[in-house]
């Protein structure tokens, strides 16, 4: 008797903790999923790499392109996920990120406005452009 | 359509354990062969599809189909006795109370996944920054898929390998399109398996009552089922790295060699997992050898190096491949011993051991570490203490090792680099960890 003792003592201390933990991690896990919820009715999913999926027909045989945006990638976490989503749409051509000098130039600004003035301004000629989001892919003007 | 391709990965791996296990005194529950066939199956799937792009420089889906058939033909063939013997087979099968609640908590836990991926159908940012932009490559480049090497991709870690790209490129060849659905199956078809590995393989070894509060216990905090859904790599490392311990130990138990050959390939498909994969696979294969050394007559040996040895060789043949004539060399790393403008001071290793312990306390693994760390304790007194000793060897270890290299590659600020790593890498040892706690708390000692 005295043998088995510390061995049941020493299992159901554990088990105990764990079901304690299991149970309150439980609510925890509800608690996620409401948060969840809430968030997606308050804020719609949103899956920014679909405003790209128009652009792979337009650049059926291009390698590179280039890349501007207004936004600071090092900073903004939008700008960094709009850059890897795209990326994502637009393969097999690779975006070269904060550079110019490419036939195609993918430029991404806050506003279709400021957008079409860097066009212009990087002597570009526009492909494409979603009015609402300000995503143009520019061509180099021979 | 897009669980087709999954159903003849597991029936692939399920006749082929079966093939292996035929004259087997190996005490296995159906359940748990269940589990070990899906990994079998699901890394013969991804290596099928791998083969195309050495042997015609792009995908080729006809011929991914294609020895997909050969294979399934050609393990039928092995198994003629086997399948004669399914309608008996199944006259023989009971439905038990056991069973019956078992198959509703594997349906709740589909509906649990399926909500959490309600709210992330494209997975984390290392889904479309890296994995699946990776596949996308290997399913759309055609001949270009070579592109992912490019350095201006750089942020999507180029020289990583490719085991979850290409089972996702499998799925899509079904769905012919590549749409997040195949990487989400995945993600949540891996989650589920790597809870079925803990409980069947506790249920196999100790006890249900261990199987059911380890399951729960690894599943109980949110960040569990985030990162399954995430479409990342880790869980499927912790999948395969928790199935090689319980290999190692029905080896041990039935002194079956021929699941030693399962032990060494999927110790070989860590290699082509994660880049740390091949580390862990490095430790497993010389822990393995120290421990059979003073265990295993020296006959016995030779059998158990052959074995394991093919295995591993076979499950490393891709990622030589891979390394050898395809990914560039990590341009994420500066030597930190030997750089005078980025050393590795003293003052990044204390940064590191205070965020490691931070991490463990930390609010979003709900107590989940200080639980496991107390079991150890509590645990202590083992009956046979040599037994696993290689899992907490192992572990210890390994920690050593990640902890030197996020010392010595100074390439990252150390903080930002923990913050974004540090997680996945516990998240991937954590099945491994409560597996190992609750077999020894059900293992000790009765005498105090």
């Amino acid at each position: 008797m005295s043998q088995t003792f510390p061995r049941i003592n020493r299992q159901t201390t554990f088990y105990i903790l764990v079901l304690f933990v299991i149970v309150f991690n439980a609510t925890a896990q509800f608690k996620e999923l409401k948060k969840l919820q809430q968030q997606r009715k308050l804020i719609t999913y949103r899956f920014w790499g679909d405003e790209y999926k128009e652009l792979p027909r337009f650049l059926k045989g291009v390698h590179k392109i280039g890349h501007f945006t207004d936004r600071d990638l090092l900073k903004e976490k939008i700008a960094g996920v709009r850059l890897a989503q795209a990326q994502l749409m637009l393969v097999p051509t690779v975006i070269d990120p904060e550079r110019t000098d490419y036939e195609f130039v993918l430029v991404e600004c806050t506003t279709p406005h400021k957008a079409l003035a860097k066009l212009k301004e990087l002597h570009l000629k526009p492909v494409f452009l979603n009015p609402k989001i300000g995503v143009l892919l520019g061509k180099k003007e021979k | 359509m897009f669980l087709l391709p999954s159903l003849i990965s597991w029936l692939t791996g399920f006749l082929l354990l079966e093939f292996l296990l035929r004259k087997s005194p190996a005490r296995i529950i159906f359940s748990l062969r269940l589990v070990l066939a899906f990994g079998l199956g699901l890394g013969i799937s991804s290596y099928l599809t791998f083969l195309s792009f050495p042997l015609f420089d792009k995908l080729n889906g006809p011929f991914v189909i294609g020895t997909h058939g050969l294979t399934l033909i050609a393990l039928i063939g092995l198994n003629f006795s086997l399948i004669k013997n399914i309608p008996q087979r199944l006259r023989a099968f009971k439905i038990t109370a056991q069973n019956i609640l078992e198959l509703v908590f594997w349906g709740a836990l589909i509906f649990l996944l399926g909500q959490y991926a309600k709210f992330y159908p494209d997975g984390g940012w290392d889904a479309w920054s890296v994995w699946n932009l990776k596949a996308r490559f290997l399913y759309l480049g055609g001949h270009d898929w070579v592109r992912i090497f490019d350095p201006t991709l750089w942020r999507s870690s180029p020289h990583y390998p490719l085991f979850l790209p290409l089972l996702n490129v499998w799925g899509w060849i079904f769905t012919k399109d590549p749409t997040t659905l195949a990487p989400l199956w995945h993600s949540i078809l891996i989650t589920l398996l790597t809870l079925g590995a803990l409980f069947y393989g506790l249920k196999n070894f100790v006890s249900s009552r261990a199987a059911w509060l380890g399951t729960l216990l690894l599943l109980s905090p949110p960040i569990f089922p985030i990162f399954g859904i995430s479409q990342y790599s880790d869980i499927i490392l912790g999948y395969y790295l928790l199935m090689i311990f319980i290999v190692l130990l029905l080896t041990k138990e039935a002194n079956e060699k021929n699941l030693l050959l399962l032990g060494g390939l999927f110790t070989g498909f860590l290699t082509f997992i994660k880049p740390e994969g091949a580390i862990i696979s490095l430790m497993l294969i010389f822990l393995s050898a120290s421990h059979w050394m003073n265990q295993v007559d020296p006959k016995s040996l030779k059998t158990y190096w052959l074995r394991l040895g093919t295995g591993y060789l076979l499950g490393i043949l891709p990622t030589v491949i891979f390394t050898r004539w395809y990914a560039p060399a990590n341009i994420t790393f500066i030597n930190g011993l030997t750089s005078t403008t980025s050393p590795a001071d003293g003052e990044r290793l204390k940064i590191i051991f205070q965020f490691l312990a931070n991490e463990l306390l930390s609010g979003h693994w709900h107590g989940l570490w200080v639980v496991l760390l107390l079991g150890v304790f509590l645990g202590y007194k083992q009956a046979n203490p040599g037994k696993n000793l290689i899992i907490p060897i192992f572990l210890l270890g390994y920690m050593l090792v990640i902890c030197s290299y996020y010392w010595f590659n100074t390439y990252f600020e150390i903080r930002w680099w923990l913050n974004q790593t540090l997680s996945r890498l516990l998240i991937s040892l954590l099945p491994t960890v409560i597996w190992w706690v609750f077999y020894r708390m059900e293992t000790s000692v009765r005498s105090s």
